[in-house]
């Protein structure tokens, strides 16, 4: 096992608010598995990126809760200790990584800028390695010298991707990292993704809004709603029979490509803010199979079945 | 070749729109050395009473360009637009176009951009209604009312006083969406209408347009880069690249027979894991061609995997392999 997240309870505090964003939250990510993380905008996905991260910053804060990475609680590390894991240990794709590259440097020395930061290693061999890592994204070590304008968005992201990748990163945390490219483009890359996921043996946690994609190639899949992650499964299991009423809603939110064209129903109603205080399960407001007990009492998050987790009354 | 074949032969409908080799390009260079990026490339098809026409492409494939020139935002470079049979000037007067807006109205793309930030939801759907002078004095606010409950933002009066900030983006694409109905259009172009929204809201807002299209005899151009979005609202769809139609026909045998190889393209590329959650590899080059020095043969050679040598020199005529179904690929012309 390479993270341990548990219990986590994250959010935003300024005067007398309080935005809960993340709400005991609990998973683990295994050696080399590709974790899904889908949820609406808004579901606190990003801040659980950002606590695990340790990029949280004020008016965020960590109220409580551990994230074990490699035996290490990086809740309760020192900003400095953080810094000298991250990019190392883990890293970080982030969403519209095309914003993320400065824009007045040659590509080439953003990577460098990463690498220096925590090795110490000549020119020549930087430039070496560079060029392995231009060539493990499929990207022409002709770029080397190009600055960010010069590249399609696509070739930015992989450029990203490599980045992020540079110094043999256990875990890979993405968030949205496909979300303004192409469809033909983001299909590509995300294959690109799992490809070197295979070969280099890193983990991956994958945060989207885009169930769809998700399905298709990750592991594990979990779903957040409202902070909480409400369903978690193998990603087989859980399309083909989700527990949790919101995951069975989202599954039928996407209008399939094939088969005769019918009408589907979304899911009524609109999340509930994080800022307010949740009673009760915090679907209960849009779900049709909602219990006298689900408006007072918030469901567990319970293992129903082997790997299979959902918190709903529906299920004990 | 008669711009007539474009439509669906079987349905004897009536045609809103009909679109002929619509030519937009946009100047990027100077006064004395233009450079043109050809952004829409000899466009044509037709719409008919109550019908819709999934418009899909990749960003940067004209699509949306192509919609705003119907619209009447941007000027045509060349070719013709017409609405119910008659030819819409490329020029018009103040009223004219007055006139034709109130038949062509357009749903944008980003609801947080699309409505100004500064005005209430009574003043947004009452400016349409003042300018076309379609409602007197009091009538206006139950008149605003109704459109608003028609686009489900019930109860209509405590979203009067709102201003955008306190909606969410579902609510400000209702909002966007009673705009555009407020004057009756007869054809609405939406402009990916759901790419900003949260999944499980794309859905009511797609069923919301649907609903709209049955109770008011509207029709459609609805552009979009899903194809599934697009399968489910349309029921014809047709396929742009790189500033041109490659393929027109029936929503469903565009779906379940693509010919052209860039929508067997998209096709593979659209997650459907209703087949198989373990999807075959994607083997493509990646670019869209540079639309200021376009290729000289099929826009889509330099990606295609069946491209031979008459595709880097010619491009291919649009032409009909099947009733309502044409291709613009040299594989299947005769």
């Amino acid at each position: 096992m390479i993270l341990r997240v548990n219990e986590l309870n994250a959010g935003y505090t300024w005067g007398d608010n309080l935005v809960h964003a993340v709400n005991d939250v609990s998973f683990e990510v295994e050696k080399g598995e590709f974790l899904g993380i889908a949820g609406e905008s808004g579901c606190g996905k990003s801040t659980l990126a950002f606590s695990i991260t340790g990029l949280l910053r004020p008016p965020g804060h960590i109220f409580s809760g551990s994230v074990f990475f490699m035996g290490k609680d990086l809740a309760n590390l020192s900003k400095e200790e953080i810094r000298r894991l991250r990019w190392k240990d883990f890293s970080i794709v982030f969403q519209s990584s095309m914003n993320v590259l400065n824009p007045v440097l040659r590509i080439k020395d953003q990577i460098f800028d990463g690498i220096t930061a925590h090795v110490n290693v000549d020119k020549e061999e930087l430039l070496a390695h560079t060029k392995k890592l231009f060539k493990l994204v499929n990207v022409s070590s002709e770029f080397l010298d190009a600055y960010p304008h010069q590249l399609s968005g696509g070739m930015k992201q992989r450029i990203v991707i490599a980045s992020a990748l540079s110094l043999n990163p256990k875990l890979v945390i993405m968030d949205e990292p496909t979300t303004a490219l192409d469809v033909v483009v983001q299909r590509i890359i995300l294959q690109e993704i799992d490809e070197l996921r295979r070969k280099l043996g890193f983990s991956i946690i994958f945060i989207t809004h885009d169930l769809s994609l998700l399905v298709e190639i990750s592991d594990t899949l979990a779903i957040m709603y409202a902070g909480r992650i409400v369903e978690k499964a193998p990603s087989a299991e859980l399309y083909a029979k989700p527990m949790h009423p919101y995951t069975e809603g989202l599954m039928n939110s996407f209008p399939p490509l094939s088969g005769k064209r019918k009408r589907l129903h979304g899911i009524p109603g609109h999340p509930p803010k994080l800022s307010e205080e949740i009673k009760g399960c915090p679907f209960a407001t849009r779900c049709p199979k909602k219990m006298p007990i689900c408006e007072n009492i918030s469901p567990p998050y319970i293992e129903v079945e082997k790997g299979h987790f959902v918190a709903c009354h529906l299920y004990k | 070749m008669s711009h007539a074949i474009y439509t669906n032969e079987g349905d004897k409908m009536k045609t809103v729109l009909e679109v002929r080799d619509l030519v937009k390009y946009f100047n990027v260079g100077h006064l004395f050395k233009p450079k043109y990026v050809h952004a829409v490339e000899k466009v044509s098809f037709s719409i008919g009473s109550g019908e819709v026409l999934g418009l899909v492409g990749e960003s940067g494939s004209g699509k949306t360009t192509a919609a705003r020139v119907i619209a009447k935002l941007y000027e045509p470079t060349s070719g013709e637009i017409k609405l119910f049979g008659e030819i819409v000037p490329t020029k018009m007067s103040r009223k004219r176009l007055l006139k034709y807006r109130k038949n062509v109205q357009m749903i944008f793309q980003d609801p947080f951009a699309s409505l100004n930030p500064l005005h209430k939801v009574r003043y947004m759907i009452s400016r349409p209604l003042k300018i076309h002078r379609l409602v007197k004095g009091k009538e206006i606010e139950s008149k605003i009312g109704y459109l608003l409950e028609e686009c489900e933002l019930i109860p209509a009066k405590s979203f009067l006083d709102k201003y955008p900030y306190e909606l969410s983006g579902g609510e400000r694409q209702r909002i966007g969406i009673a705009r555009a109905l407020a004057v009756k259009p007869k054809l609405v172009l939406a402009d990916e209408p759901t790419s900003m929204l949260d999944v499980s809201i794309r859905l009511d807002i797609m069923n919301l347009m649907l609903d709209l299209k049955e109770k008011e005899g509207l029709s459609y151009l609805y552009i979009t880069h899903d194809l599934a979005g697009a399968h489910y609202m349309s029921d014809r769809i047709a396929i742009m690249y790189a500033g041109m139609l490659m393929e027109l026909g029936p929503s469903d045998e565009i779906i379940e027979h693509p010919l052209h190889p860039y929508t067997k393209l998209l096709k593979k590329a659209a997650p459907k894991p209703e087949e198989s959650l373990r999807p075959e590899r994607l083997v493509v080059g990646e670019e869209i061609p540079d639309l200021v020095d376009p290729p000289k043969g099929c826009r889509f050679y330099p990606r295609c995997p069946y491209a031979t040598k008459i595709c880097s020199e010619e491009v291919p005529n649009l032409e009909k392999v099947s009733s309502g179904h044409f291709v613009r690929c040299f594989l299947y012309s005769k």
